[in-house]
């Protein structure tokens, strides 16, 4: 029952997590290869703050306005760059991140923060507490995209020089996008510290960046459907399988290349057309 | 009442002087063709008064408001439309969508307003009237990488009519149509202008241009050559000159 407990944990955050890069990515175009940094944002202010007796429910809470926070600032570069350079820059925010993280004793230096505590109800209570917060989050993400807001991110997404010809404010649209996206990778992370109950700068890495870029690309970017089913799937991976745990820059980015190269939609896309070609005469 | 008001603007790429110092104006309740040789600086004015190239000199002012440094969405919002000879649809909507974004652009001022409205039936029902208006409903649900140029064009003529602007910058509506679809086109431009909406006509098509504009006005190289009624401009050596010196 544990071992189900804890595979199950560790998928709902993972979607949640993925889920959170998909609204940055998949929804408003803009590319992120640091959201990583996020995701450890809300895992030391989380763990902190329940280290000093906080419950881990109200300490979500500033780890998703402190992951959004930083996330604006990080969205204000987006305003500047595109494509390429800003997959650079989030990349720099990612090793910036573990760069600073690294040098706080604070923070725990080098060898982060341990012996997190658990959460009421224990392991089962994290496991509701993470359920409840991937299923606000889809339900958050299936209400954007039906609303303009969704509409406005996925014309920014497709052109944004067109988007400005309706009169959107495209940078202004583009912060939300960031600022939602990392705050969800905040709580994301939160959950996740109080999860493993020890974390360390090598935790948020670049590694960690190019697993969840792998679930938005592998399950197709902007299907909430299939990044939600890639994540469950992808985050469950390394424990079955020991050498994926070993090689897994190797095995994420080559999941990243191969999908790229041959199925742009990733498992959206091909279940799609799988559909498509069931029902057409 | 003048709408709007361009003075002395110049714009140069690296060394190209695209625009040098025009003046232009548009009045309320007009039908302004713009006319020029491939190159005349046509679209670089068109740019310039959306805001999306910003003029090393001169001023724009538009309803009285001087919007020389304002951005694009704020003039949309303030009714300018364009339009564009490169017309961009976006590839993953519908014909439909594309021109229902754009009747929803009110939803969009800002992004809080945006999250608040989900309805989206009241655009697409005004969306599938202009597509209709423009002569394309056939298309509504078609993807637009499976149309020709023609429907892109006219479908770019709705999007921008969905914002409802004051002053509609049309900027070569006609090229990618037949001469049939070219003639409908034109005599719709035509019943767009009213009391409270202008516009400024950018075409090639010379015969159409003359047909339904009162007033034309010719740049060349840049810079201004004439402006004046569309008889005597097309009696004008100088607009021959301009052409067949080009050419
Ligand atoms: N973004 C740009 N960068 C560099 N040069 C430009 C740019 N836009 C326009 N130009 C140059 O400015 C001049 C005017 O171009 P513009 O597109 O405004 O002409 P036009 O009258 O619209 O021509 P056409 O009838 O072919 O559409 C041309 O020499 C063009 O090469
Ligand atoms: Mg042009």
């Amino acid at each position: 029952m544990s071992y189900e407990i804890t595979i199950l944990s560790s998928m709902s955050i993972a979607i949640l997590f993925a889920l959170s890069l998909n609204l940055i990515t998949g929804f408003c175009g803009q590319v992120s290869l640091g959201h990583a940094a996020f995701y450890g944002i809300g895992a030391y202010v989380a763990a902190i703050l329940t280290k000093a007796g906080w419950s881990l429910t109200l300490a979500l809470f500033p780890a998703a306005v402190t992951a959004g926070a930083v996330g604006a600032l990080v969205g204000m570069a987006s305003l500047r760059v595109r494509h390429d350079f800003l997959a650079i820059t989030t990349m720099g925010v990612g090793f910036l991140f573990v760069g600073i993280v690294r040098k706080q004793d604070a923070l725990g230096g080098e060898i982060g923060i341990s012996s997190i505590p658990s959460v009421a109800f224990g392991r089962p209570g994290l496991l509701m507490l993470a359920m409840i917060c991937m299923a606000l989050f889809i339900i958050l993400c299936i209400y954007i995209r039906r609303s303009w807001l969704g509409f406005a991110f996925e014309s920014i997404s497709d052109d944004e020089d067109t988007a400005r010809t309706f009169g959107i404010d495209v940078s202004k649209f583009k912060l939300l996008a960031f600022v939602i996206g990392t705050a969800g990778a905040g709580i994301a992370g939160g959950l996740y510290a109080h999860h493993i109950r020890f974390i360390g700068p090598d935790s948020f890495g670049f590694v960690e960046s190019v697993t969840v870029l792998a679930m938005v690309i592998v399950g197709g970017i902007g299907s909430i459907t299939g990044v939600a089913v890639a994540a469950a799937v992808l985050s469950t991976l390394p424990l079955w399988l020991q050498f994926v745990d070993d090689y897994k820059l190797l095995i994420y980015g080559s999941l990243i290349f191969l999908t790229m190269r041959f199925a742009p939609n990733g498992i959206s896309g091909i279940v799609r057309a799988l559909w498509q070609r069931h029902h057409s005469p | 009442m003048t709408l709007l008001d361009i003075q002395d603007v110049s714009v140069s790429f690296g060394g190209v002087d695209a625009v040098r110092n025009v003046s232009l104006t548009v009045e309320e309740h007009q039908l302004l063709g713009f006319i020029g040789p491939n190159g005349a600086g046509k679209t670089t004015m068109m740019r310039i008064i959306m805001g999306m190239v910003r003029p090393q000199q001169g001023s724009v002012v538009f309803r009285g408001m001087d919007i020389t440094g304002l951005s694009i969405h704020h003039r949309v919002q303030l009714g300018l439309a364009l339009a564009q000879q490169i017309v961009k649809p976006l590839h993953t909507l519908s014909m439909l969508d594309n021109v229902a974004i754009a009747a929803g652009s009110r939803y969009m001022s800002s992004p809080l307003w945006a999250f608040l409205n989900t309805d989206r039936t009241q655009a697409r029902k005004r969306a599938r009237r202009l597509l209709e208006f423009v002569g394309i409903a056939d298309a509504a649900d078609a993807m637009p990488s499976e149309l020709p140029l023609g429907y892109i064009k006219r479908m770019e003529v709705a999007r921008s009519l969905a914002l409802e602007p004051r002053l509609l910058l049309l900027d070569e509506p006609l090229a990618g149509l037949n001469q049939t679809e070219a003639h409908a086109l034109a005599d719709l431009i035509v019943s767009l202008v009213n009391a409270t909406r202008s516009v400024l006509l950018i075409e090639h098509n010379i015969g159409e241009v003359s047909r339904i504009c009162p007033q034309i006005y010719v740049q060349v190289n840049g810079e201004p050559l004439i402006q004046d009624t569309s008889e005597k401009i097309m009696a004008s050596p100088a607009l021959r000159n301009a052409y067949l010196g080009d050419h």
